[in-house]
């Protein structure tokens, strides 16, 4: 790998390394964002290595390159794998991002004139603009802004650079003869201004991010032609919490965790916050009704219609009002604690389904959704369970679930555990309140047996696929995850003649953040359902314990704020809407109306003040309020021309020099002489002060060109004098003082 | 050296140009507010503002720095062709914050000859200045007319090219290239022809003019120490100065022909002339100058000092390319007075059209006749002017 030398002129421009430092530092981070937007950690990798190399190259004041037919073979290279990305995954944006990627690292091993640099520029935006369309996560954010300055600073260093190029070369082909460095690179090599440029750098990025707010927050927003084709969809959310229309439990593997916060909610109770019972952390979504071989399928029950709708629904204690902010990858599910009775939406969403899940229709469900809800939470009164039984959809309707396949041996494991308790329920009359109680203890006893004898893991061995899933579940591997054994639950219920369904949702996990929970994608969970005429739905959890890990310390409060302010992101600043922008600018504007008005109102105060003042001779509040606010702006004013002047002495004049205090015998003595009327002037010298002094009052000339002498030795020779000699001077001083005295005593 | 007025910010022209990389970048701006509009990324309207931000920044921040910065050129007014001239720029930053990056100094319209030459000063720190300068050759003689200085900046992000343009008006006087004379074509010096009577001026240390009481002031390296040991007083040596001799050059200006030949024998007569009035300046001759410009004959009586010396090279510089005016027009004009004691050089392309010659000789001390043919024995031209075209450097 051959290493260039350099020409003079570019030894003695020593600005390129000045430049190709941060130039790395900027591609590296151009390719960053790009390639973890679109998740190619191979790509940054590769990047990586590109610009370490280049690095320890300029470590070495050497630059290292390839020799140009190969860099062109690795473009033709890069545009094929472009291509072949493109057509067998058809995703223009990540193809697009990993040949840019490529692109740049051939540059970097290209021999680099200024236009490469800018090139090598050009790349890094174009690919943080890529990342921009990819990617939406806080990091990105981040990245931009760590961007910002470095872009800028490697902009101006090279619109240096050029121009010190053009002006030697120009000085080049006009001199006869190679130039002297110190002409040619003027103060470059020695006083190149980094710092002014990163002092520039830093105020330019941040004028960039100032004007870039505000375009943001003021620019209008339309509804976009091409969202629907963008890779950021919520189908990438579904199918990781798996809510979707059905659940099919033999095709789930292993699931893996996702920590991403996708809603923020807020709860307040009638009943206070240290009463609310368990079942207000299971946040309901979908409901599933439906069980044929090995899945689940949605149970969708239609919106009463206008007519249908009933009175308003009975208050209590138990009210609970969730207030929401959920990630749009969720909807067209709402959740909250279930039962629902009203919901308070934004303008542009419409309910779709009440019962048994909350569903919605969004038209611009790239947005995130702000909603409230209002449950009630258990125990329900009677009036609650009245109201709530006669909504529509909100039963199973039983004819759906008659063709349903419990398999033999789940039924049988049901019976067999529940033995006592069937007996029992066999004594009592049905559909009776004692009843519906020995339904939920039944329930309660499977919930109980499947937490015991059975353990939790994501990790779900692999399915025989003649079997059914619950039964494999029960029978073979005794251990898996929430919808298992939610499932398992539900079908054993149901063969004991409970009604019961399967519901998936949210368990709020961990205390809450002011009365706030942040709950994230691993919190999705399956519950089981149980029904009696006089609680209505019942919630059962037969999951064991241990799926659950809880962090605590520094480290988790830390992931915390990074998860809040993650979703803050995601929710205020990725999701900045029409909505967003009119509530901003309507506030701004409704906020200078009130200043307006509050300025003028003040101003007519003041005014009446005057007026009484100068009418009737009276001093007012209104008088009183305006001079302070007078007050109050002439400090202000103060304040500033005096840091104006400081800093205009500070900074405008160059500081003279200190001058050096005269002794104390000549301080003395030009005190002694002034009050005689003699004063030294301007062009005089010291010696020429005192001769003249001597002349004028008859002092002795002698005594005063010792004094001179001294004073001269100090002052500019800079030479101490000995202690005797200081002495001996102070006694001349002071001879001469009684001289004057005693002369003017004299007649 | 002359020293331009200091200007005022606010009577300077500014304008901006767009670079290439501007343009590409207003082209990428155009496309990422389309995208952000089609697409309502978030983060595109972000990077739009940042890029909308990144413009508006270059317009303010280039102005600025440009305004912010006093310049003043420094140049001499007169000099010979063929030697360097130093052009220098001093740059003073106002502000009390921020420094003046990148900023490149060239004239404005500058004439043919002096296309090259400006400065460049890479950081101007707030209150600080910055002294730079170019040299440049003449290769011919003439006036040269600097009438503005462009100061422009890239910075900060070489998206457009802000310029302002500073009015400082200055002029260069190129006088004609000195050459060598190989043999004295004065025939003394001016002692030397100073008559036996003693000078009636009193200035000068050449010649005893007498002697007088010491004065305070006085120099005591010129006391008369016998006189004074005779007479018991200080008395000091009067000098004076013998009167100069006079040195007229009379230039016939007229081409003969049109031919590149004629024109470039009649730029050597006047490297001659200008050599010889040089020369005689320095030996402290009081010189005149008498030739034919296109619109008038200019007669420059003979004087002494620097003053005259740059009046006469002036007006050699200034020579047009040819004019209509004769030689015998230029001997119209002459102060015969002046003449009486005046050595008189006449310089012409041909000898037979130096008419009028006979009659001028019965009216000066001594009159001398050169030709191009003359010339070679006698003058050796500047070798750059031998060499080639007329260029500056």
């Amino acid at each position: 790998m051959p290493l260039r030398r350099f020409t003079e002129a570019e030894l003695v421009l020593t600005q390129r390394l000045h430049l190709e430092r941060p130039l790395l530092v900027l591609v590296l981070l151009g390719a960053a964002g790009s390639a973890l937007a679109a998740g190619s950690v191979i790509y940054l990798l590769l990047t990586v290595a590109g610009v370490g190399i280049n690095a320890a190259a300029l470590h070495r004041r050497s630059e290292v390159y390839v020799p140009r037919a190969i860099v062109n073979a690795a473009v033709l290279i890069a545009t094929a794998i472009f291509i072949v990305e493109f057509v067998s995954r058809d995703e223009l944006l990540p193809a697009l991002g990993h040949y840019l990627i490529l692109m740049q690292l051939c540059k970097l091993f290209e021999q680099k004139r200024n236009r490469d640099y800018a090139q090598l520029i050009a790349l890094s935006l174009v690919l943080m603009v890529a990342g921009a369309i990819t990617a939406s996560g806080l990091w990105f954010g981040l990245l931009l802004l760590a961007y910002l300055p470095v872009a800028c600073y490697v902009g101006m260093v090279l619109t240096l650079k050029v121009s010190l190029d053009r002006q030697a070369s120009a000085h080049l082909a006009v001199e006869s003869r190679p130039i002297d460095p110190h002409r040619v690179a003027w103060n470059v090599s020695t006083a190149f201004p980094r710092g002014a440029l990163w002092r520039m750098a830093g105020m330019a990025a941040a004028s960039c991010a100032l004007a870039a707010t505000a375009v943001f927050l003021v620019m209008p927003r339309l509804a976009p032609r091409f969202a629907p084709r963008l890779p950021v969809g919520r189908g990438r959310g579904l199918s990781v919490t798996g809510f979707a229309s059905s659940i099919r439990l033999r095709e789930v593997g292993r699931i893996r965790p996702d920590r991403r916060v996708v809603m923020r909610v807020g709860m307040t109770s009638a009943a206070g916050k240290g009463s609310l019972p368990a079942s207000c952390r299971y946040l309901r979504g979908p409901v599933y009704d439906t069980y044929s071989d090995g899945s689940w399928f949605l149970w969708r029950a239609p919106l009463p219609r206008a007519a249908a709708r009933r009175a308003k629904p009975p208050g209590a204690g138990n009210l609970l009002v969730q207030r929401v902010t959920m990630a749009p990858e969720l909807l067209p599910t709402l959740f909250a604690v279930a039962p629902v009775h009203r919901v308070e939406l934004p303008g542009n969403v419409e309910l779709t389904s009440l019962h048994p899940g909350l569903t919605v229709r969004d038209r611009m469900y790239y947005r995130p959704i702000h909603y409230a809800a209002h449950s009630w939470f258990a125990p329900l009164t009677k009036t609650q369970v009245d109201w709530l039984g006669g909504a529509p959809g909100h039963r199973t309707p039983r004819a759906v679930r008659t063709g349903e396949a419990i398999p033999p041996s789940v039924a049988a494991l049901a019976r067999h555990w529940c033995a006592d308790l069937l007996a029992q329920r066999g004594r009592v009359p049905p559909g009776g309140s004692r009843a519906g109680e020995m339904d939920l203890r039944i329930a309660e006893r499977i919930a109980d047996r499947l937490r015991k004898d059975y353990t939790y893991t994501l990790d779900v061995p692999a399915a025989d696929p003649d079997r059914d899933p619950v039964e494999d579940l029960l029978f073979r591997t005794r251990a898996g995850h929430c919808e298992l054994f939610a499932s398992a639950m539900t079908l054993m219920c149901r063969a004991l003649g409970l009604d019961a369904r399967v519901a998936t949702g949210y368990l709020l996990d961990g205390a809450a953040d002011g009365g706030e929970y942040l709950v994230r994608q691993s919190d999705a969970h399956a519950w089981c359902e149980v029904y009696t005429p006089a609680t209505d739905w019942r919630i059962f959890d037969p999951t064991p314990a241990g799926g659950r890990r809880r962090t605590a310390g520094a480290l988790s409060r830390l992931r915390r704020l990074w998860d809040s302010m993650s979703f803050f992101w995601g929710t205020r600043v990725i999701s900045y809407g029409e909505s967003d922008r009119q509530r901003l600018l309507g506030g701004a504007l409704a906020w200078c109306r009130s200043a307006w008005r509050a300025c003028a109102s003040f101003c007519a105060e003041a005014w009446e003040g005057l007026r009484d003042l100068i009418v009737h001779r009276r001093v007012g509040r209104d008088l009183h309020k305006a001079m302070l606010a007078l007050a109050a702006v002439a400090a202000a004013a103060a304040a500033v021309m005096a840091w104006r002047a400081l800093s205009r002495r500070r900074f405008g004049q160059p500081r003279r020099p200190d001058r050096p205090t005269p002794p104390a015998f000549y301080l003395r003595l030009l005190k002694l002489l002034r009050r005689r009327g003699v004063r030294p002037r301007p062009e005089q010298t010291a010696r020429e002060f005192l001769l003249e002094a001597g002349a004028r009052l008859g002092l002795p000339s002698g005594a005063l060109t010792d004094l001179a002498a001294v004073l001269y030795r100090l002052r500019w020779g800079h030479a101490a004098c000995s202690p005797a000699e200081l002495d001996r001077a102070d006694r001349i001083v002071r001879d001469l003082a009684g001289q004057l005295r005693r002369r003017r005593r004299a007649p | 050296m002359t020293r331009a007025r200091t200007d005022k910010p606010g009577r300077d022209r500014h304008d901006y140009r767009v670079t290439v990389g501007g343009a590409l970048f207003l082209v990428g701006l155009v496309m990422i507010a389309a995208a952000a509009v089609n697409t309502q990324r978030s983060l595109l309207f972000f990077i739009f503002g940042v890029m909308t931000g990144a413009v508006v920044l270059s317009v303010v921040v280039s102005r600025r720095m440009l305004a912010s910065v006093e310049v003043r050129r420094d140049m001499s007014q007169r000099a010979f062709a063929n030697r360097v001239v130093h052009l220098g720029y001093l740059l003073r930053h106002r502000r009390k914050r921020g420094p003046a990056v990148g900023l490149e100094l060239a004239e404005v319209d500058p004439p043919k000859h002096l296309q090259s030459v400006g400065a460049y000063c890479l950081c101007l720190a707030p209150g600080a200045s910055f002294r730079s300068g170019s040299r440049f050759v003449v290769r011919r003689r003439g006036r040269y007319t600097l009438s503005a200085v462009r100061l422009s900046t890239r910075l900060p992000l070489s998206l457009l090219t802000a310029r302002r343009e500073v009015r400082q008006r200055s002029s260069l006087v190129v006088w004609p290239a000195l050459g060598r004379l190989r043999s004295d074509v004065l025939a003394r010096g001016a002692a030397e022809i100073s008559d036996g009577a003693p000078s009636q001026s009193r200035s000068g240390a050449d010649e005893f003019f007498g002697l007088r009481e010491y004065r305070q002031g006085d120099n005591p390296r010129w006391i008369h120490w016998r006189r004074t040991a005779v007479t018991g007083r200080p008395v000091v040596r009067e000098m004076s100065k013998p009167r100069p001799d006079v040195l007229y050059v009379l230039l016939d200006t007229q081409l003969p022909d049109a031919s590149a030949e004629s024109a470039r024998r009649r730029e050597r007569l006047i490297r001659f002339a200008a050599t010889l009035l040089e020369h005689a300046c320095h030996r402290e001759y009081r010189v005149g100058v008498a030739l034919a410009c296109s619109d008038r004959v200019v007669v420059l009586p003979p004087a002494a000092g620097r003053g005259q010396r740059g009046q006469v090279l002036d007006a050699l510089a200034e020579i047009d390319d040819n004019t209509a005016r004769a030689f015998s027009e230029v001997l119209a004009h002459l102060p015969r007075r002046s003449l009486l004691s005046a050595q008189v050089v006449a310089v012409g392309p041909d000898r037979r059209r130096l008419e009028g010659l006979a009659e001028l000789r019965a009216a000066c001390r001594r009159l001398s006749v050169f030709t191009p043919e003359d010339l070679d024995g006698l003058f050796d031209d500047d070798p750059h002017c031998q060499a080639g075209p007329d260029e500056v450097h």
